[in-house]
């Protein structure tokens, strides 16, 4: 049950470009000063206006900072506002703007600040961190780390039976298109560098499927929808969301019935995406809107959770997320513009952050602002959804220019 | 000289041996958890029924007998990372265990036999990563069957310590 005392608007944002690398040159707080007053900026608010702050990275693991929320306040000169700390594997971003959501909608706050970051050249590298971001004990303890999480994508294509070649073609196609999408956009790993061929791309692993992954740090300044019409006449509000969670633990997968309100009859399995679809479904419920009423989206891609993704969304049916993408319908000028900042793939992947930079990229998109390839077409509702710890973290957002 | 210093292995996680000592019957004899208001079985063990919302749970010692619902041959340089090395190629498979529950695992001894899914497996027990002091560790595998170097598994139900 959803009570709003308030809509929240996006009124600014920033980032750090290139978040599909390292960024050894920078700490942390230097990303962050970054990404924050760039979308202070962006905002046309003054520092000391922001209320609050919900903050997301990968955990204290990674950089060796526990309960860091006064740290961060502290380094983007906010002190003493309230500061919240999100750790949600991938989705870490997202939950942050859940959170960040729930402080405005609540009329608590007017203005809040949402911003993230990952450092992994510190401490610890990004896959060892994600190595232990799982049920530890039953999974990594034994062998099994995130990065089997391949033996999810051939799941997926063995239960919804996809030809090897249709693998190949679709996993290409994707490759290549995000690839395109990055190398227009300034904020991208890939800007302006060369698209590979489709022969190119099937010399790598998963037909370059695979995201880059580096460090990042991104920022959104969310206000009151009485409080932005004060600081921008083009604000992007958020009309629906949901953040739902199963177990770390891949072997739950195949029973949802260990969801609650979820029956024995439901479909599970670890490639079914259902959790995300709940989120999904709860989110277009919230904004009173159909699959049908989304103009472009934003998912996580890596291998085959696009896919998986972009069924979950209802954008197409289920075992036909690779034909969606081989139909060229997540093209800029496809029926659904899918990623058009490149995703994962061709922006890169910052973990800790890497959720605030699609919810970047569709905000921009619906107020006009984006800044690679832009849709051309009048838009409406834009989905973003992330994932974390393999289907464990499952956000799905809903934005509107309404 | 060189030999007076144990080889130095990788492993990011923060090891515990009092994790390890919480944790020993679910690694070693695949004991898990039995509702005692629904019969609702579950592995991982866990303290509250995720069914029924009882907490009166008790151990469950599981069959160890199972068939694969999903595999993968793990290649990959994480591997290393995880102190694997030594044990490439790997199968890693989801096993539905008879009485419901799927576990994730490594299927062991395969030999020339070409795992499917849907071939039955029953429990064993063998190395896993080292520890980070040298120290070999062990836990729950997995081998087909019919493998010549299944060991017969303890009845269903009984937990020992």
């Amino acid at each position: 049950m959803t009570s709003r005392k308030s809509r929240v608007a996006i009124i600014g944002a920033g980032a750090l470009a290139n978040p599909g690398t390292s960024h050894p040159e920078m700490g942390f707080k230097e990303m962050l000063v970054h990404a924050v007053y760039q979308a202070i900026a962006d905002a046309k608010v003054e520092p000391a206006q922001i209320e609050a702050a919900s903050y997301s990275y990968t955990g204290e693991s990674e950089i060796g900072f526990g309960g860091i929320s006064p740290t961060l306040n502290d380094a983007v000169a906010l002190s003493p506002i309230a500061g919240f700390i999100n750790c949600s594997n991938c989705a870490s971003g997202h939950t942050a703007f859940m959170q960040g959501c729930d402080m405005v909608e609540s009329g608590r706050h007017s203005i809040v600040l949402v911003a993230g970051f990952d450092k992994s050249t510190d401490v610890m590298p990004f896959f060892d961190y994600a190595l232990i971001s799982s049920d530890s004990m039953y999974d990594y303890n034994l062998g099994f780390s995130h990065i089997d999480a391949v033996m999810m994508q051939d799941a997926y294509f063995s239960a919804n039976g996809i030809s090897r070649e249709k693998r190949e073609a679709a996993l290409t196609y994707y490759a290549k298109f995000a690839r395109q999408m990055g190398s227009q956009h300034p904020w991208a790993h890939r800007y302006k560098k060369r698209v590979p061929s489709d022969e190119d791309l099937r010399k790598l692993p998963l037909f370059g499927s695979f995201m880059q992954t580096g460090e990042g740090a991104a920022a959104l300044i969310l206000a009151s929808e009485e409080v932005a019409s004060r600081f921008t006449d083009k604000p992007v509000f958020v009309s629906g969301r949901s953040y739902l969670t199963t177990s770390h633990y891949i072997g739950h997968r195949y029973d949802p019935s260990l969801l609650n309100g979820i029956g024995d009859d439901a479909v599970g399995g670890p490639a079914s995406g259902l959790p995300l679809a709940l989120a999904c479904q709860a989110a277009y419920r919230e904004a009173g809107i159909r699959a049908q009423d989304v103009d472009t989206l934003g998912v996580y891609d890596q291998v085959t959770t696009e896919f998986v993704s972009i069924e979950a969304a209802g954008i197409c049916g289920p075992g036909e997320g690779a034909d969606f993408i081989l139909s060229g319908e997540c093209e800029i000028d496809g029926t659904v513009p899918l990623n058009t900042d490149g995703g994962n793939i061709g922006r890169g992947f910052a973990g800790g952050t890497a959720g605030l930079y699609p919810l970047i990229e569709i905000a921009k998109q619906l107020n006009g602002t984006a800044l690679g390839a832009k849709i051309n077409r009048a838009l409406k509702y834009g989905l973003s959804t992330y994932l974390g710890g393999g289907f464990a973290h499952n956000v799905a957002v809903v934005l509107s220019n309404e | 000289m060189s030999g007076q210093y144990s080889e130095q292995l990788h492993n990011p996680t923060v090891e515990s041996a009092l994790r390890q000592w919480h944790e020993y019957d679910g690694l070693h004899r695949l004991v898990g958890t039995e509702c005692g208001a629904c019969g609702a079985k579950f592995f991982p063990k866990r303290f509250v029924c995720a069914k029924c919302h009882s907490t009166e749970v008790s151990p469950h010692r599981f069959s160890g007998n199972g068939t694969i619902v999903n595999m993968d041959a793990q290649f990959l340089p994480p591997v290393k990372l995880m102190g694997f090395r030594d044990e490439t190629d790997r199968v890693l498979v989801a096993v539905q265990l008879d009485e419901g529950p799927v576990v994730i695992s490594e299927l062991v001894d395969r030999g020339h036999q070409r795992p499917t899914m849907g071939s039955p497996v029953r429990l064993t027990v063998r190395r896993i990563a080292r520890s980070g002091n040298g120290d070999f560790r062990y836990a729950f595998k997995f081998v087909l069957a019919q493998s010549e170097s299944s060991r017969p598994t303890p009845a269903e139900g009984t937990v020992t310590k």
